[in-house]
């Protein structure tokens, strides 16, 4: 009783203290006429049911939004070209979730004109999501063009969450060595020397000959990144990257990098590290974590190596200060411009974004799969972890959608696959709170006009492939690394100056936009 | 009749036999591969390494989330019916162009068996294709996927050069008794020509068997796609989009990769042995005499 | 032949096509076919010659001539990967094409039992299985700690990853090829052997021709036309074959030798769809292959009687 009376007091206080109160209430306000909207998305659980309409969490948001909704779900396997043909068509859907895919971008569709300019409808109709993304610079730039128009709903995501992607190791192999967990680059050395001595191949780069990681130990990116003073840059001309190849070059030689890394993947890499076949490799922590329990070994996590005690790293990009987007084929919504009813196409896509909606979309309904406890914390129930039928992630886009165009909470809170165990989510946590960690290096999300995308794949498309096989060829040997300069001499030869140029105009303009007050 | 083999003959035979059951076996591999990581524990087949023969911890697991797909008995009935249409189609088409092209001496033949031959060079691709198709008004029909495949240029030259085997005098025979041609080719050049005709009519059902890519183009509905393109879904959503941090999701993507395959392809090992009694030989050599 | 005068010549022709009336008829629903479903799309050729964009539409997009296929052809890798693409489709052609013919001349002459139905069946067995599941079995065996190199190792060799090796990956590409589609290109030369009469096989013997020799007198000649078309068909595919699987087990340490145009060309569509650069690519094999063919198809056609028109 306690709770339905606080429930409604939250939703009256909700309700008064929206701006344009009558456009963005829910139930929806459709005047008297019957709406329904077609929206056109990936069914994530087609294996258990065939429309969403099935889903509880949809079901909840019809009863919420009062709009009914028919469900048009396209194979998953070849999105790309089926939204390159579906505006061949005549018939389009209202709202299209994977709007990232239209062939340019979501601002060549506007451009184009088929998907709606959304700017003007979200003051009134979808409050709360304009407010978040007017919320802060960083944010605005994100979301919008050079112009101050948005066209899409994306997810926009709390800040709070750690790193995924850690350097993996397992107790057992530590203790059998003897060695402890390293953090500058000679203990990572004096590890692979102990694995190698006991018989296991230490580790096991990506196949690209890549690893950011080891990257970020010499200030180096992958690629473009920038400077702090704002100049771009290309990872692999600079001196700095010879040190890098030096380093997996020696390696290699000595055998601590498998001699099999290029013809392998990620599949095949966690095969090789849960069968204890190789001793350290990158990759998602809390999977690797959940793997280890099924196979009887404690998984942990290294911190960001350094070159030495105490650096300051700076390639660091998950950690964000603010509210950060994403997008992708679930979570980027655009209307197009045949839907009859936009206003309540705006209205339905605000809801995830609402105090109500954002809790269901990131927790699901309270009683079926989550229960608040003693403390008010949410906590999930067997429906959700130990469903009969589906597993954790399954359920996870059966009473809730985990990657929709909604406010996001972090993982760290509410994603049902770190709540399966508790090692899952410590070690998510765990080394999370470096202080020695800033982003000054990375280089934010740009959007390219048409002809700047085209002439730079242009340059980069040739440019790349040879990049990428010279790498390998340095870190095996086929390459002498003498031969580091001629390779650099040759990358600026294919064009990387008009390359670089292209990436700063887009920078440029990108931090000349500023949010609307 | 009775052969006596000399020495040499019997070296031959050896040597024959054994390079035949070695490629047998080599062949059988991946197969029996397939079948028993199919009915493996998704676990143990992810951390097993080697060669495999038996399965590795018995489990129905993968089979349990295959068949438990709403879709997949849909999916099976759907290609069904596409294989039936389309072999309907390809076969009505097939032998008529064959037989037309297996005649010598008419104006413009070489001019049409280049129109034909030029198709398998010049496509207009995805987007002109889509928009034709569209245009009839085949858009998410069965008629999409049936007719534009129905006959291949491939199939319709391997047919004509088993027809231009037949010896010129049964047609001429024939046309003395007054026959005309379609009566040639359905009472004389097709039965004469049963082997041929078997295995176009595997080709067909096979390719139609295989086939996803138009579905994935041309049809919305999920309840019209056929089998492979389900298998397909299965493969791809059970780790809901890739990452995952739960280790039985990803476990069990490499399963069913191995279960849908044998649910795909079993049901077409099982037509062979139909089709295999049309090679044995001496089979239909009879009418050929004289 | 007789001489006859320019006039007369009109009515030879109508005359003759109603002569043959019959064959028309029998082409007439082919052709309306190929029609709808070829030839009425084939306009969409003209993407290759276009700056196509997909919201202007086929007619409403930018001509730009030849500019796409100068794009292609003088980029820096054009040379590499249609070097590419000829040598392992021609070595595909020199291993890959007479494996079949011989298994099917072999499995010919086994005695007609369950065994010989069995291999049949079994020898097919790769073609269906998936190019993925076949490509993961090869990666594993390419493994320096793989079968192939534990065979290696057995006698006597080093191990080394086979995929990454510039030396060993075309050989490993064609013998698997090989290994996955020996039984079912076999199919069309049993199919044919199965029609060879037997009376020849018995005359042959009685002149005292031993099995070799018949094979080699009797059934290769039966089966050659078979086989003569084959190879033009083949040959007419070599600039366009083997992009799945390069995709699934090449990566850049073997470019050099493994990047093909179709590869190439994907990598380049992948930041956003190149419906025009694909389409020139394409028109540029499509026209390589027909002129391979016609090629082939005269060669052939003058060496035997055997061609395609």
């Amino acid at each position: 009783m306690k709770r339905k009376l606080t429930a409604l007091l939250l939703a009256v206080l909700t309700l008064c203290l929206c701006t344009g109160a009558m456009a963005a209430g829910y139930p929806i306000d459709t005047q008297g006429k019957d709406v329904s909207l077609t929206v056109y998305c990936a069914n994530a659980i087609s294996n258990y049911v065939t429309d969403y309409n099935e889903t509880p969490f949809f079901q909840e948001m019809e009863k919420a939004t009062g709009i009914h909704i028919n469900f048009i779900h396209p194979a998953t396997s070849g999105m790309q070209e089926a939204m390159n043909l579906l505006f061949l068509g005549k018939e389009l859907p209202d709202i299209i979730m994977c709007g990232n895919y239209y062939d340019g971008g979501v601002f060549q569709g506007l451009e184009d004109g088929y998907f709606v300019d959304l700017t003007d409808y979200l003051p009134e109709y979808a409050p709360d999501y304009w407010q978040l993304i007017t919320s802060g610079d960083e944010i605005w730039r994100q979301v919008s063009n050079g112009d101050g128009r948005v066209a899409a709903f994306y997810t926009i995501k709390e800040p709070g969450d750690t790193q995924h992607r850690r350097m993996l190791l397992t107790q057992e192999t530590l203790d059998e060595i003897g060695a402890t967990i390293p953090t500058t680059l000679a203990d990572v050395e004096d590890v692979f020397a102990k694995m190698l001595a006991h018989g296991v191949t230490p580790y096991i780069l990506d196949k690209t000959g890549y690893e950011p990681q080891f990257l970020g130990m010499y200030d180096l990116m992958k690629g473009f990144y920038k400077d702090a003073e704002g100049n771009i840059l290309y990872g692999q001309v600079q001196p700095a990257f010879k040190d890098y190849l030096t380093l997996m070059h020696d390696w290699y030689e000595k055998g601590y990098i498998s001699k099999d890394f290029i013809g392998s993947n990620t599949k095949n890499n966690q095969t090789l590290f849960d069968t204890g076949k190789v001793g350290m490799y990158f990759d998602s922590c809390a999977a690797a974590y959940n793997r280890g329990v099924a196979n009887g070994k404690t998984v942990v996590t290294a911190p960001y190596p350094r070159l030495t005690e105490g650096q300051q790293l700076h390639w660091d990009d998950y950690k964000k200060p603010g509210y950060s987007m994403v997008s992708d084929y679930r979570c980027t919504g655009v209307i197009t411009t045949t839907c009859k009813n936009i206003e309540a196409a705006v209205q339905w896509m605000n809801y995830c974004y609402t105090e109500a909606g954002s809790t269901l979309a990131n927790w699901g309904i309270l009683g079926e799969n989550y229960d608040v406890d003693a403390n008010g914390n949410k906590v999930y129930n067997d429906n959700m972890l130990k469903n009969p039928t589906m597993s954790a992630t399954n359920t996870s886009y059966y009473y809730k959608q985990h990657v929709w165009a909604k406010l996001r909470q972090p993982d760290v809170v509410c994603h049902a696959e770190l709540k399966t165990n508790e090692g899952a989510l410590s070690i998510r946590l765990r080394w999370g709170d470096d202080p020695l960690v800033d982003n000054t290096l990375v280089l934010p999300t740009l959007s390219y006009t048409s002809d700047q995308l085209n002439d730079k794949n242009d340059i980069m498309n040739d440019l790349e492939i040879y990049v990428n096989e010279k790498v390998l060829q340095f870190i095996t040997g086929d390459e002498p690394l003498d031969n580091f300069d001629t390779f650099v001499e040759n990358v600026w030869g294919m064009g990387l100056q008009d390359a670089i140029d292209i990436v700063a105009e887009a920078y440029t303009a990108y931090e000349n936009i500023h949010a609307p007050q | 009749m009775v052969e006596r083999k000399t020495p040499g003959e019997i070296i031959l035979l050896v040597f024959i036999y054994a390079a035949v059951t070695l490629v047998g076996f080599v062949c059988l591999y991946p197969m029996l591969y397939c079948l028993a990581a199919s009915f493996s524990d998704p676990m143990k087949l992810l951390t097993h390494s080697g060669a495999l023969f038996f399965p590795t911890g018995f489990s129905l697991r993968g089979y349990q989330v295959v068949m438990n797909n709403p879709n997949i008995l849909i999916g099976y009935h759907n290609t069904l019916l596409y294989v039936a249409g389309s072999l309907i189609v390809g076969m009505t088409l097939t032998p008529l162009g064959a037989y037309a092209l297996s005649c010598k001496g008419y104006p413009f033949r070489k001019a049409i068996v280049f129109l034909f031959v030029f198709t398998m060079y010049f496509s207009g691709g995805m987007v002109p294709n889509f928009l034709t198709i569209s245009a009839y008004g085949m858009y998410n029909t069965a008629w999409a996927i049936i007719l534009p495949t129905a006959v291949s240029t491939y199939n319709m030259i391997v047919m004509r050069t088993t027809f231009a085997a037949v010896p010129e005098a049964l047609r001429e025979s024939a046309y003395i008794d007054g026959a005309n041609d379609f009566v040639i080719l359905y009472r004389i050049y097709i039965p004469v020509s049963k082997a041929t005709m078997a295995v176009i009519i595997l080709f067909y059902v096979v390719s139609q068997w295989n086939s996803w890519f138009p579905a994935m183009i041309y049809l919305r509905d999920s309840k019209k796609w056929p089998l492979q393109m389900i298998l397909r879904e299965i493969l791809i959503n059970d780790a809901a989009g890739g990452i995952s941090d739960d280790a039985d999701a990803q476990y069990l993507q490499e399963l069913i990769k191995y279960c849908t395959i044998i649910v795909a392809t079993v049901p077409i090992l099982c037509i062979y042995p139909f089709v295999q009694k049309y090679f044995m030989k001496g089979v239909m050599l009879g009418s050929v005499k004289g | 032949m007789s001489i006859q005068p320019a006039a007369a010549k009109k009515p030879g022709l109508l005359r003759r096509m109603r002569h043959y009336r019959n064959i028309y008829l029998m082409l007439l629903p082919v052709i309306i076919f190929y029609i709808l479903f070829h030839y009425v799309p084939m306009g969409g050729l003209a993407i290759a010659f276009e700056n196509y964009k997909p919201a202007k539409g086929i007619l409403g997009s930018d001509w730009v001539g030849l500019k796409n296929f100068r794009k292609f052809l003088t980029g820096i890798y054009a040379w590499r990967v249609i070097r590419n693409t000829l040598t392992l489709n021609l070595l595909l052609l020199l291993f890959g094409f007479p494996a079949p013919i011989l298994l099917a001349l072999m499995i010919n002459e086994m005695r007609e039992n369950w065994y010989k139905k069995t291999i049949q069946t079994v020898s097919y067995m790769p073609h269906f299985v998936a190019l993925v599941v076949v490509c993961g079995l090869l990666r594993e065996f390419c493994l320096t700690t793989g079968l192939i190199n534990d065979i290696i190792a057995f006698f006597g060799g080093t191990r080394i990853n086979l995929l990454s090796s510039l030396d060993h990956y075309r050989t490993v590409y064609v013998v698997s090829n090989i290994w996955q589609n020996i039984g079912w290109n076999s199919i069309i030369y049993l199919s044919a052997l199965s029609s060879v009469d037997a009376s020849l096989h018995e005359a042959a013997a009685i002149d005292g021709a031993g099995r070799i020799r018949r094979i080699i007198h009797v059934n290769l000649p039966a089966i050659l036309p078979v086989i003569i078309i084959q190879l033009i068909l083949r040959i007419g595919n070599l600039m366009t074959q083997g992009y799945e699987k390069t995709i699934l087990l090449y990566s850049p340490i073997v470019y050099e030798k493994a990047d093909l145009i179709s590869t190439y060309v994907y990598r380049y569509g992948l930041e956003k769809t190149q419906y025009s650069y694909g389409s020139a690519v394409g028109v540029f094999n499509s026209v390589a292959n027909l002129i391979f063919l016609i090629t082939a198809n005269k060669i052939s056609a003058r060496l035997s009687e055997t061609s395609l028109w």
